[in-house]
């Protein structure tokens, strides 16, 4: 089945998944949204719009908070024949399924030798600005993609978005995918595709090879395009599927161009981008590899200390020019990115 | 009205199961452990009594009681105690995670409580497609002290799951006490406040602790809604391995004394069955039980490539 555009007008990465999941809804009467919120006038910042009215509420559902049996709730539901997809408003509260999640989601199909599987998905939104703070801006896929049995899906634009939820069901593999608050504005054109996309290929270059996650992704482009403007160009990939890594062609990349510089929305220790690494160098790279993340605390709240805490556009750029050995003048402000600096809460 | 013959003969099968897994087990053909259900058959028993087709269970880490109380074929779960190849869960799973597919037990998790929020979505899968079909789910009362066990009767309540909760109060945790556990005086008032219908009986009177059984799964197949059943029973041997451990001093052999008194397979006449028909069954299934383990023993491991099939 060829690869269709789904419009020609680019849509937001918020409509992409909302789209993603009408048509999950529409096509499988057994798929399933609850989660606290989810149903509320805000429609989880309006990727549910409409959906308890289009497809009933017992299909879209409040729920208690309970995050940790709520969790277990619907891995009872998917081992039963289910779909259903538990949201929460922020990727921090993973931290309270993380027993339903890994003892038990992510070892039904092995421990009963393959008789159940659990097509259960969680949808986590990691937040920024605003003074999201400590406990509103984690990012675990690094952490979960540790799990045997979990897969664990980071979107960064919308084509990403609505292909990770419209595919969601193709396998039966209990699947945390992360979004990101920043993300939800951004605008992008869409192709229908037949499987969630494991990574994608936003760019193509010759001298230098960049591979980035999340929201990184979005800083990672304005870097580039003011390292066109200085006539270097880069292939740059997009890891969506964090956990069963797709990196074939970033080796191939990697061996032309030689410089690989890897940008992860989370901490960096045992972390995906240094599993990355690793695999280039045991699979014939013999170049440079550089690696930004998260700075080694917790978040702060503070905006003077958060601007620090992540990877920027500016550290990106320095990041690159440094691997390409350039010593020339070039901007060294590039500013805070507008989706982070004209955001505003309450949330 | 109970039907006491077959009650009783599914007490002696997992009682005479479980002796055989005492007896071979210092031979390390087992080589996991092992969360006995001696002295706690009956309400495996009565559930099993209880049970239609399309119904679901859900165990715990000791569950070969209600996993045999349900199968029809127990080759495959002596063959998954061996972890051989031939099990039910090609001995991936072993004695803590126990299944019995032909009746809808799902693998059991070796992490309290855990089952009981999974036992909540089957229920509603049951609420989603069946009329009359329900889950039950097992607990010790070490669950009551999880998080996720009060979670779950809040959220059963709530969405009207036709799931019957069953608390096996043995009153310990491992080796300690309920008091040094917990404040709650009387489990059967948390479901209370929840608003679920509540039921309770003892192993002390097992006609009554038969008709609990019956009043709270009729209830839930009927009004398509949660009930809560507390047991009170007596765990006979330690809480992991085949051994007594009355030399831990924990606890006093008097106390299994004063609840042998009350066990069926001691006293059948407590409901009018005569201990000739029990010392029937007891030799039909040791002798049968001796049989099936030895052959099982030669059955084959698990195979290398077995390993990494099905992770994903």
């Amino acid at each position: 089945m060829p690869n269709i555009p789904l419009s020609s007008e680019p849509i937001t990465y918020a409509e992409a998944i909302r789209l993603g999941l009408e048509k999950q809804l529409i096509t499988d009467p057994r798929v399933l949204v609850y989660g606290l919120g989810v149903d509320d006038p805000k429609a989880m910042y309006g990727t549910l719009q409409d959906f308890p009215s289009k497809f009933g509420s017992n299909r879209c559902f409040d729920t208690p908070l309970s995050e940790d049996s709520l969790t277990g709730y619907g891995i009872g539901l998917a081992i039963s024949g289910f779909k259903p997809i538990h949201v929460h408003q922020r990727t921090d509260f993973l931290l309270l399924c993380c027993n339903q999640l890994i003892n038990m989601a992510a070892g039904v199909k092995y421990i009963s030798n393959g008789r159940h599987t659990c097509p259960f998905a969680v949808r986590a939104i990691t937040g920024r600005s605003w003074g999201q703070g400590a406990q509103h801006s984690q990012s675990f896929h690094s952490m979960f993609s540790n799990i045997p049995g979990l897969r664990v899906l980071v979107p960064s634009t919308p084509d990403e978005a609505y292909n990770t939820y419209s595919n969601l069901f193709n396998v039966d593999i209990p699947t945390v995918v992360i979004e990101h608050r920043m993300l939800y504005a951004t605008k992008g054109v869409v192709t229908e595709r037949t499987c969630v996309p494991g990574i994608s290929q936003l760019s193509s270059g010759t001298d230098m090879t960049l591979v980035s996650i999340s929201h990184m992704t979005l800083e990672s482009q304005r870097a580039l395009k003011y390292l066109s403007s200085l006539n270097f160009s880069c292939n740059h990939f997009s890891l969506v599927d964090t956990s069963v890594l797709q990196l074939q062609s970033v080796l191939d990349s990697a061996k032309l161009t030689g410089k690989v510089l890897l940008v992860d929305h989370g901490w960096l220790n045992s972390s995906v981008v240094h599993t990355i690494s690793s695999y280039l160098y045991t699979h014939g790279f013999n170049g440079v590899v550089k690696i930004l993340g998260y700075a080694d605390s917790p978040c702060p709240t503070a905006k003077s200390l958060e601007n620090l805490f992540y990877p920027s556009a500016q550290s990106i750029l320095a990041g690159c020019l440094e691997m390409l050995n350039y010593d020339k003048p070039y901007v060294k402000d590039l500013g805070i990115s507008p989706e982070i600096l004209n955001f505003k809460g309450p949330f | 009205m109970n039907d006491w013959k077959k009650t009783i003969e599914t007490v002696v099968l997992i009682r005479q199961f479980e002796e055989r897994v005492q007896k071979i087990y210092h031979t390390d053909c087992i080589q996991s452990p092992v969360h006995l259900s001696i002295g706690q058959e009956l309400a495996c028993a009565l559930i099993a009594d209880h049970y239609m087709a399309g119904d679901f269970a859900i165990g715990n880490y000791r569950s070969h009681g209600l996993a045999l109380a349900l199968a029809t074929d127990y080759r495959p779960l002596v063959l998954e105690l061996m972890a051989k190849r031939g099990g039910t869960s090609g001995g991936k799973a072993g004695s803590m995670h126990l299944s019995v597919p032909e009746n809808n037990m799902i693998w059991t998790s070796a992490i309290v409580g855990s089952g009981v929020p999974v036992s909540l979505g089957i229920a509603d899968s049951l609420k989603r497609t069946s009329s009359n079909n329900i889950a039950c789910v097992l607990f010790g009362d070490g669950a009551i002290e999880e998080g996720c066990v009060l979670e779950s009767l809040n959220i059963a309540s709530l969405m009207n799951l036709p799931l019957v909760f069953i608390l096996e109060n043995n009153g310990l945790a491992i080796h300690a006490r309920k008091e040094v556990r917990s404040s709650v005086s009387n489990y059967s008032d948390l479901p209370s406040a929840f608003g679920i219908s509540s039921y309770s009986g003892s192993y002390r009177d097992p006609i009554d602790l038969a008709f609990q059984f019956n009043s709270a799964f009729t209830y839930v197949r009927n009004a398509r809604k949660p009930a809560f059943l507390a047991v009170d029973c007596y765990r006979w041997v330690e809480h992991v391995g085949v051994a007594c451990d009355w030399d831990l001093g924990y606890r006093s052999p008097m106390e299994l004394t004063e609840w042998q008194q009350h066990d069926l397979l001691e006293n059948p006449s407590l409901v009018s069955i005569d201990k000739d028909y029990v010392r029937f069954l007891t030799i039909k299934y040791h002798d049968y039980f001796e049989a099936m383990f030895e052959e099982c023993l030669l059955e084959p491991d698990p195979l290398k490539s077995d390993l990494l099939s099905n992770v994903y």
